[in-house]
């Protein structure tokens, strides 16, 4: 008896070797092919960080930054370099805003995505349309307010979802007679995210990166957060290549090295299933992993009309629009996602506004309106004609919710 | 006599999986070119922006057999090549043998043949997604 339980022991004890000696070479191959992974890639930089953690509505921009943003190609050439200028309640936009509304404006809040929050050029759309809005006359006589403030409540990377928390915590209490969102087809599939800007531990260099992540805490040492590819820190470190390629290597290993490499979980055997039956190995390191979405279009469609529900619920004068893409401009036509929307809107008016566009464009005049080939965000061209289709928006829903005070012809 | 049969065995199990390979290589490299542009694939990856219907449409064109032109961006040490198809961005990445890495240059344009492995979303800052295309078994023409 003893004798059989000693053979099992040993038996058991044999096993237990075997598997560990399995468990530690997967670990050890898993750990060399994350590491020998590593590939140059395109980053962005700024001075000073613009993204700060807000757990109220996700992250926000730091207020009353002003830096320089820069985009580097994957040979770290600069591509691209911008002003960037933040206002005292954390918008990128050029003026600072009062809680209270001293001037009487009339004010029209806006919430969306990069699109509405550019950080490419020092005009975005919300402000070109606070200009084009003050130039018209009709509009002032019509509200009968002396001017138009437009505030941008904007953050990029956002979808909907955080739409709604940022309608309820920021942009309620200023009291806007106008709530625009602007979202584009990329929107819809956005969680809510929070971000940061974390400090690095480095020999090589005084820098700290940008992290997004679909939960709190915002740290390195939470494997939700996702690297943004964004370096903050002085352009001194980014004058020096080799800096830059240590830099780099330096954020690749550190990614990697938060992986749970010494947890007891079985990731031999979770690799061996393929992810099935609930075990999903922990250790296959994604660097190009997106932070939150949506699973299917059905749930990013039905979550978004939720909300858009939700928020025209709670203010009296929301205008719905949808900023077009490159691609939808090309094709005349919505993405899916947004066609669905529509068709499922009910009493919501989302005006898809690629129809507002200039028909007759080609696809190369279509082209300028976005910064093409670099970028597909809207170009500075893009913008100043975007905030005229808004514009345009803006008055015939003025004229709906007030059409008894319209008068087109009034000449000053 | 059991020990010969076993080492026979082994030699023919190794043989045919060699041979299997080969075999599944030249079916990849032989197999017609596809119509398919890469601004196709770009247009229904954007136009379902969801990672399984990535997944989805990456396990369709799995095997596909492309001829794109696009500019060499980079090579790693992997001898990964990463080219911009589309934009100045890199877009399809593929293996090539170490002999043909001194031939090729960053900033060229080059005229590549190869089988879809894998089409997946990479996000760039601020957030904006780009469709990516792996590729096997190409060759630079």
């Amino acid at each position: 008896m003893t004798r059989q339980r000693n053979k099992a022991t040993i038996f058991l004890l044999a096993a237990l070797l075997v598997y560990v000696a399995v468990e530690s070479a997967v670990r050890l191959y898993k750990y060399d092919l994350a590491k020998s992974g590593f590939h140059n890639f395109a980053f962005s930089n700024s001075d000073v960080p613009l993204y700060v953690l807000d757990e109220e509505v996700g992250f926000r921009y730091a207020p009353d930054a002003r830096l320089t943003w820069r985009f580097y190609d994957v040979e770290d050439r600069l591509q691209w370099e911008q002003g960037v200028g933040v206002n005292n309640a954390g918008q990128i936009a050029s003026c600072d805003v009062s809680v209270e509304n001293p001037a009487s404006a009339f004010r029209i809040a806006v919430l969306g995505d990069s699109f509405s929050a550019n950080t490419f050029h020092s005009i975005t759309w919300p402000m070109a349309l606070e200009d084009i809005l003050n130039e018209d006359e009709v509009l002032k006589e019509m509200t009968g307010q002396p001017e138009f403030e437009v505030l941008n409540f904007a953050l990029d990377g956002t979808g909907l979802d955080q739409c709604l928390r940022i309608f309820e915590s920021k942009v309620r209490r200023y009291h806007p007679d106008m709530v625009i969102i602007n979202f584009t087809s990329n929107s819809p599939y956005y969680k809510f995210i929070y971000r940061d800007t974390i400090a690095v531990e480095s020999s090589i260099a005084k820098y700290a990166i940008t992290l997004a992540s679909p939960t709190l805490p915002v740290t390195l040492g939470n494997d939700d957060c996702l690297y943004s590819k964004v370096i903050v820190g002085a352009p001194a470190i980014l004058e020096d290549k080799e800096m830059i390629g240590q830099i780099k290597r330096e954020i690749h290993e550190k990614m990697i090295g938060r992986l749970p490499w010494f947890s007891l979980y079985p990731e031999a055997f979770a690799s061996a299933l393929g992810g099935r039956f609930g075990l999903t190995p922990r250790l296959d390191f994604n660097w190009n992993r997106t932070v939150n979405n949506y699973d299917t279009m059905e749930e990013a469609v039905s979550n978004s009309l939720s909300v858009l529900r939700e928020l025209t619920e709670q203010h009296p004068s929301v205008l719905i629009l949808n900023h077009p893409l490159v691609a939808e401009c090309h094709d005349r036509q919505p993405q899916p996602v947004i066609r669905e929307m529509i068709a499922q809107s009910g009493g919501l008016e989302i005006i898809a506004m690629v129809d507002a566009m200039p028909p007759a464009a080609g696809k190369e005049e279509i082209d300028q309106w976005y910064n093409l080939p670099f970028d597909q965000h809207p170009s500075a061209a893009g913008n100043a004609l975007y905030a005229r289709k808004v514009h345009e928006k803006v008055r015939d829903r003025l004229i709906k919710d007030k059409p008894g005070r319209f008068r087109p012809h009034t000449k000053r | 006599m059991k020990a010969k049969t076993i080492i026979i065995l082994l030699i023919l199990v190794i043989a045919a999986g060699i041979f299997s390979t080969n075999w599944k290589k030249l079916a990849d490299d032989s197999a017609p070119i596809s119509t398919l542009s890469f601004e196709e694939v770009d247009r229904r990856v954007r136009s379902r922006y969801t990672k399984s219907e990535a997944e989805r449409y990456s396990h369709e064109l799995k095997g596909t057999r492309v001829r794109w032109t696009g500019v060499v961006k980079d090579i790693d040490e992997m001898g990964m090549v990463y080219i911009a198809v589309a934009g100045v961005k890199p877009n399809v990445k593929f293996h090539i043998k170490q002999d043909r890495m001194s031939v090729q240059e960053r900033g060229q344009e080059v005229m590549f043949v190869g089988t879809i492995e894998k089409v997946y979303i990479v996000e760039t800052f601020p957030p904006m997604p780009n469709t990516h295309v792996l590729l096997n078994h190409a060759m630079i023409e």
